[in-house]
């Protein structure tokens, strides 16, 4: 065995002895990483723009709105991305859909407008790639409720799932005596999780920004290379046990 | 076979050889050792609580929350970096200076830079801990530290790496002993990926998922090349000396450095995620040709301690290396198992993930506190209380231990309690924290562990007035000539 | 394969006693030795096996290295068309363009008052196969028909044959098999189905009768 050429029966001892040999070497491995899953991906889907997909006919994806944008900025300060993820995986890879995380999975073309990119790799927490579309809330008209829910959640999660284990928040939102009316923006809590009386709880900005940029994650329209593929009731498979005897065989008329 | 390169200049008179000894080596080590040794101990109890805290959130989420630098996603990077970068990295480059420095029987070369080194990385964590609890983290894993921050410690790397560089080319032995190829590629590793990551993802030079597979790539590299390389290095040093044998084989160990080098980084994807197939097929095949590289470390180790191993466990340093080498082999098996279909969609996005960084860093820790001992007793002339090391080792190993593994099985609990298709995300997150528990018992035990650590080092400290004067007074009278300070008979 | 060398020439050093005193050790070599152990076939063996595994993937899983072939498509013309309608939304359209919805009504219904039968779960429309409904709306249909027990009597079916293309008839056909507003789910129909039967019909020129289709299988 061995007896690849003198560098490799004594062990590299001539050639390992070689600064520059090793400078050069270690480089040159390092290199030829950085260029197949940095560089070649980079030239091949980093520069990419958005698209027009057919279904909705507006650019995918669309930048965020100003608020939202400065709600991305409190995710990635508060280090949400520490327990909640950002992507989807296929059908087979993983429970996701069947989860309800999304239509589909997630794809690059998904992120290209997001800065950092905050995919995660542990969820503590659940998916939050299409948080908006998956709470049925793409609706305008519900859009308030969402972002109310999504308020009410951050100030103190367990006012709304029990047994939640995220963080509370409450420093987010300002406690201010009421004078007069109550602010229309201030949290609906009920018991344990209310302020005493004469007291209301109002999200400041930073909380508000939080909710838009929620509401902004969505990440579902149908995409040449990760269609939404519908609910397979109507497959053939289905076919089989839902298909009725056909009319009146030949046999019988005859 | 080669003629020594880089003769000592102070070595004048004829008593000297200009081949130093072991000692003289060691001796070379006194103050970046003694450097490292109280800075990175502070940043060892540092981050250990500061994780501890974390965990124990977990199960009382309510506890804290009161101010933002104590949420828990402000908490975890911010001590995972502390422990990663202020503890680890830097105790783990001063061990690895040192076993590259016995690698080619060679005083550390130019140790100045090293301190120069040292004094920007602590004033890099330290700022990047306060970005970091004051919320300015980037949001990107083991990259969360302000680029300011990171900076420093790129360039306080670079110094070392100098150093290293240096005291490799004044190599004194005929062949340079594997340990300081895996040294050399730890120092340049943190350089490389620390100026690719931070000027790519600096300006507009990353854009979309590609940000992520450069942070990725940073983390891979960082955790496995810069750390693990050091931690390969120690392992490399320790394991024939604890044995009293000779290394099993260069040949293996040739291999084992090339493969890793070549072929870790590319390892950055999984199945499932956000690339393009292509991408995630590339990310398999350089995990399957990375194998090789710790197949074969593997096979050298054993092969090396062959039916010794009992000798390697009795001593204290020997629990701690060996157990840092089956820790490193048992996080490579399980990223490996963890990254084929059937597994990945199962834990993949689990705890399973965080129980495998553990691991890792944990086989680190124990590698990097196996050998710092030795170090310090040997660089400084002064004992560390054997019956606190003791404690230490024990706890360390029992608490990384529990730190990591319940994590790996909690993911699977987790996992297929999801995969099943009825249990909803929060029942399946209950399921696993009985498990998640342990995490906590083991960075509490691991938490004590760090204090009786901390006790020896300071320990030296007693001495450290009067130690200072004296040795400063040798090194003093050995300017001129004649033995250096340190060689103690 | 050589053995690893037994003993080693140097001698312990303080590190292998577990002692972290000082060392005393002025040892002459300041690393370990080197043993000449090769490396044994087993381990070539492994560095194959890995090496065929790394190719294997690459080699099954490349997806043209392209960056619009994601998991878990192995090429493009893997990945389906559904960022288009689906074929019962398409079929849900000719119905209403076409002409069929004036007899047959918006909800299968169909009308007594021209003899028109209902498609919504009729046996005729959700048989086991599209054979005979492929041809009734290739070549329309004449004669008292029998729908699921109730005789329909005088009515008469159009030719959509001329006017209609493989995919459409495929379409609108599926449709009325699918129907989810009218509780309808049976199998799909493909161009390729009505392309065949279109072939072997094109001599025709007669609508059907029911008696006549009803001796031809329902699938083919």
């Amino acid at each position: 065995m061995g007896g690849v050429g003198s560098g490799w029966e004594d062990g590299g001892g001539e050639i390992m002895n070689s600064g520059p040999f090793l400078f050069c070497g270690i480089l040159l491995a390092l290199a030829s990483s950085w260029w197949g899953v940095i560089v070649a991906p980079r030239l091949q889907f980093g520069l990419s723009s958005t698209v027009v997909p057919a279904e909705t006919g507006q650019h995918y994806p669309a930048g965020r709105p100003g608020l939202a944008q400065q709600g991305a900025e409190v995710y990635r300060s508060e280090g949400c991305n520490t327990c909640h993820s950002q992507l989807v995986r296929p059908e087979g890879f993983g429970f996701d859909l069947a989860l309800g995380w999304g239509r589909r999975r997630t794809v690059a073309q998904d992120y290209l407008r997001d800065n950092p990119v905050m995919l995660g790799s542990v969820r503590v927490g659940p998916d939050l790639a299409n948080i908006a579309t998956r709470m049925g809330f793409g609706d305008t008209n519900l859009q308030p409720v969402f972002v109310a829910t999504q308020l009410k959640h951050l100030y103190h999660p367990r006012a709304v799932t029990a047994r939640s284990v995220m963080p509370a928040y409450p420093y987010l939102f300002e406690k201010r005596a009421i004078h007069g009316r109550p602010s229309a923006d201030a949290l609906k809590l009920e018991g344990a999780f209310a302020p005493e009386a004469g007291f209301e709880i109002v999200p400041k900005p930073e909380a508000r920004a939080l909710a838009a940029y929620l509401l902004s994650l969505r990440s579902s329209v149908s995409l040449p290379e990760a269609p939404v593929i519908p609910p397979p009731t109507n497959q053939v498979a289905g076919a089989k046990t839902n298909s009725i005897p056909a009319p009146a065989a030949p046999a019988a008329k005859k | 076979m080669t003629s020594p390169a880089g003769h000592h200049p102070t070595c004048s008179d004829g008593g000297c050889s200009t081949v130093p000894g072991a000692a003289e080596i060691d001796a070379s080590f006194r103050f970046p050792a003694l450097l490292v040794a109280f800075k990175s101990a502070a940043w060892l109890v540092l981050g250990a609580l500061l994780l501890l805290v974390a965990s124990v959130k977990l199960h009382g989420p309510g506890m804290l929350s009161g101010k933002p630098w104590l949420t828990y996603g402000r908490l975890l990077p911010a001590g995972w970096d502390v422990l990663v970068y202020g503890f680890a990295g830097q105790a783990a480059a001063i061990t690895g200076l040192w076993v590259l420095a016995r690698a080619v029987s060679q005083r550390l070369q130019a140790p100045i830079l090293v301190l120069a080194g040292l004094a920007l990385w602590n004033v890099g964590v330290l700022a990047g801990l306060v970005g970091i609890l004051c919320g300015e983290s980037t949001g990107r894993e083991w990259l969360e530290m302000p680029p300011g921050a990171m900076s420093f410690l790129v360039f306080g790397a670079a110094l070392m790496g100098v150093s290293g560089w240096m005291t490799y080319s004044a190599r004194t032995n005929d062949d340079a002993y594997p340990s300081a190829w895996f040294s050399l590629l730890a120092l340049l590793s943190f350089v490389w990926f620390g100026t690719v990551a931070l000027s790519m993802l600096g300006g507009e030079g990353a854009r979309g998922v590609v940000q992520v597979l450069v942070q990725r790539w940073f983390a891979t590299g960082i955790s496995k090349l810069w750390l693990g390389g050091f931690a390969i290095a120690i392992i490399f040093h320790f394991l024939p000396t604890l044995v009293g044998r000779p290394l099993a084989s260069r040949q293996l160990a040739l291999v084992a450095f090339w493969s890793l080098a070549f072929f870790t980084p590319w390892s950055v994807t999984h199945h499932g995620d956000p690339f393009p197939r292509w991408l995630v097929s590339v990310g398999l095949a350089g995990r399957f040709l990375a194998s090789i590289g710790w197949i074969a470390l593997g096979m050298n180790w054993c092969k090396t301690t062959e039916k010794v191993k009992g000798t390697v466990s009795s001593t204290l340093a020997g629990r701690m290396i060996g157990a840092a080498a089956i820790a490193l082999l048992t996080a490579w098996a399980l990223d490996l198992l963890t990254s084929f279909l059937g597994m990945a969609s199962v834990v993949r996005l689990t705890w399973t993930q965080a129980g495998i960084d553990w691991l890792l860093v944990g086989a680190v820790i124990l590698a990097v506190q196996g050998a710092l001992p030795e170090l310090l007793s040997r660089s400084l002339g002064r004992p560390l209380s054997a019956g606190l090391l003791n404690a230490h080792s024990w706890l360390t190993l029992v608490g990384i231990g529990l730190a990591s593994l319940p994590l790996v099985l909690a993911g699977l609990v987790q996992g297929r309690s999801l995969s099943n298709g009825t249990t909803g995300f929060v029942e399946a997150l209950g399921s696993s924290m009985h498990l998640v528990r342990l995490n906590s018992l083991g960075l509490t035990l691991f938490f004590i562990g760090q204090l009786a650590f901390v006790g020896a080092v300071l320990g030296l400290a007693r001495h450290l007035v009067l130690g200072c004067v004296t040795t400063v007074a040798r090194w003093a009278a050995s300017v001129p000539g004649g033995k250096t300070a340190g060689v103690r008979s | 394969m050589k053995k690893a060398r037994k003993q080693s020439l140097r001698p312990v050093s303080a590190a292998a006693t577990g002692h972290v005193a000082a060392s005393s050790v002025a040892s002459v070599s300041c690393a370990p030795r080197v043993g000449n152990y090769t490396a044994s076939a087993t381990f070539f063996v492994l560095i194959a096996v890995l090496a065929y595994l790394a190719h294997a993937e690459l080699g099954y899983n490349h997806g043209l290295f392209s960056e619009g072939v994601y998991e878990p498509y192995a090429d493009f013309r893997a990945i389906p068309k559904a960022g288009g309608p689906s074929r019962v939304d398409s079929g849900r359209e000719i119905y209403a363009s076409a002409g069929c919805v004036a007899c047959h009504q918006p909800g299968g219904t169909g009308n007594p008052a021209n003899n028109c039968p209902p498609l919504a779960k009729s046996d005729w429309v959700l048989a086991e196969g599209p054979s005979r409904l492929i041809r009734l709306v290739l070549g329309g249909g004449q004669g008292p028909i029998t729908v699921s027990g109730k005789l329909w009597n005088g009515g008469v079916m159009t030719a959509f044959g001329p006017n209609l293309t493989d995919d459409q008839v495929a379409n609108v056909v599926t449709y009325i098999r699918q129907a989810p507003e009218w509780g309808n789910d049976a199998s799909e129909v493909t161009p390729d189905m009505v392309k065949a039967i279109r072939e072997k019909t094109a001599s025709r020129t007669t609508a059907w009768t029911p008696d006549e289709l009803l001796k031809l299988p329902v699938t083919e």
